[in-house]
């Protein structure tokens, strides 16, 4: 009897995906469907370089920004050079083809959209003068809409870290 | 002893027909270059948003002329140097600092008072167009 055995669970062919078969609609949900977690991993990948170069970019207005943050203004330096280079670093991380080095990054990028929700909602809840220094246009945003849009990323990412588990 | 390789001698004949097959080599490099253009393209949609911002200089408080009470109050919205700074003819109808002054000065009084007037010189090496 034959042993259907599975390399490469996440990125495995579906037999009715096979473009002789289903309508164009459901081959493109199927690929769609298929090839999310990737896509996710793109978009944490444009995400944290964006912000992180946005930060490098105004260096001087992020450290003075953290220098106002309560209980976290003395270490405003080290918040000002750290968290950008992480973000770059994780960029970098999660196009390397490697499983353990993708999957690291990955949980390493979830961990920190998850402190920066938490910073955000804080800031929201009890900061008489909210400060955010994200980066480009997702400095811009509503706080409420910054909020959710860190906590769709946050779901994002523990979705493709559960597809992507081999 | 069994082990992995002699217990699943098919799982691991097909990994090594996997390890050098070069579609597989293709496709692995081709998402490298794909995250490498999604890093570049990053990168140059930063440049492209903050384009605006590159020739302004930085500060924390501003204070626009109003009209009415005929003094400067802080700002606290967007800044609009049109909006904050048309038919006025103060000598600098927005002004910059680092460091918050009491609301509702006039710019006789930021030149009087050295508290104020140490933040804000008219026409010093510091004018220009500022942004937070």
């Amino acid at each position: 009897m034959e042993k259907r055995i599975n390399i490469s669970a996440y990125q495995q062919d579906h037999p009715t995906s096979s473009t002789k078969r289903g309508s164009l609609i459901r081959r493109t949900a199927r690929w769609i469907y298929f090839r999310l977690p990737d896509m996710i991993i793109y978009g944490y990948v444009f995400m944290y370089m964006y912000t992180g170069w946005a930060k490098f970019m105004n260096m001087a207005t992020f450290i003075k920004g953290n220098s106002k943050i309560p209980h976290l203004g003395q270490y405003a330096k080290a918040i000002g050079y750290g968290i950008p280079s992480l973000e770059v670093a994780l960029a970098v991380l999660l196009i390397i083809p490697v499983y353990w080095v993708k999957r690291s990054a990955l949980w390493a990028s979830i961990v920190l959209m998850g402190v920066f929700t938490i910073y955000l909602s804080l800031m929201a809840m009890f900061a008489e003068k909210k400060l955010c220094h994200c980066g480009g246009v997702i400095e811009s945003m509503g706080w409420k809409t910054h909020i959710a849009f860190n906590i769709i990323w946050l779901i994002a990412g523990l979705y493709a870290l559960k597809r992507t588990k081999l | 002893m069994a082990d992995s390789r002699t217990l699943c001698p098919e799982k691991n004949k097909i990994i090594n027909i996997l390890k050098f097959n070069p579609v597989e080599k293709i496709k692995k490099y081709g998402k490298v270059l794909l995250g490498v253009a999604i890093l570049g393209g990053a990168v140059l949609t930063q440049s492209f948003t903050t384009a605006v911002k590159a020739d302004k200089k930085l500060a924390n408080h501003f204070y626009g002329y109003d009209e009415v009470s005929q003094t400067y109050l802080e700002i606290t919205g967007p800044l609009d140097e049109t909006a904050n700074c048309e038919s006025f003819m103060e000598p600098k109808c927005v002004v910059g600092t680092d460091t918050p002054i009491p609301d509702g000065f006039t710019w006789d009084d930021a030149q009087n008072d050295p508290s104020i007037s140490s933040q804000i010189t008219y026409e010093s090496n510091d004018s220009g167009s500022y942004t937070r």
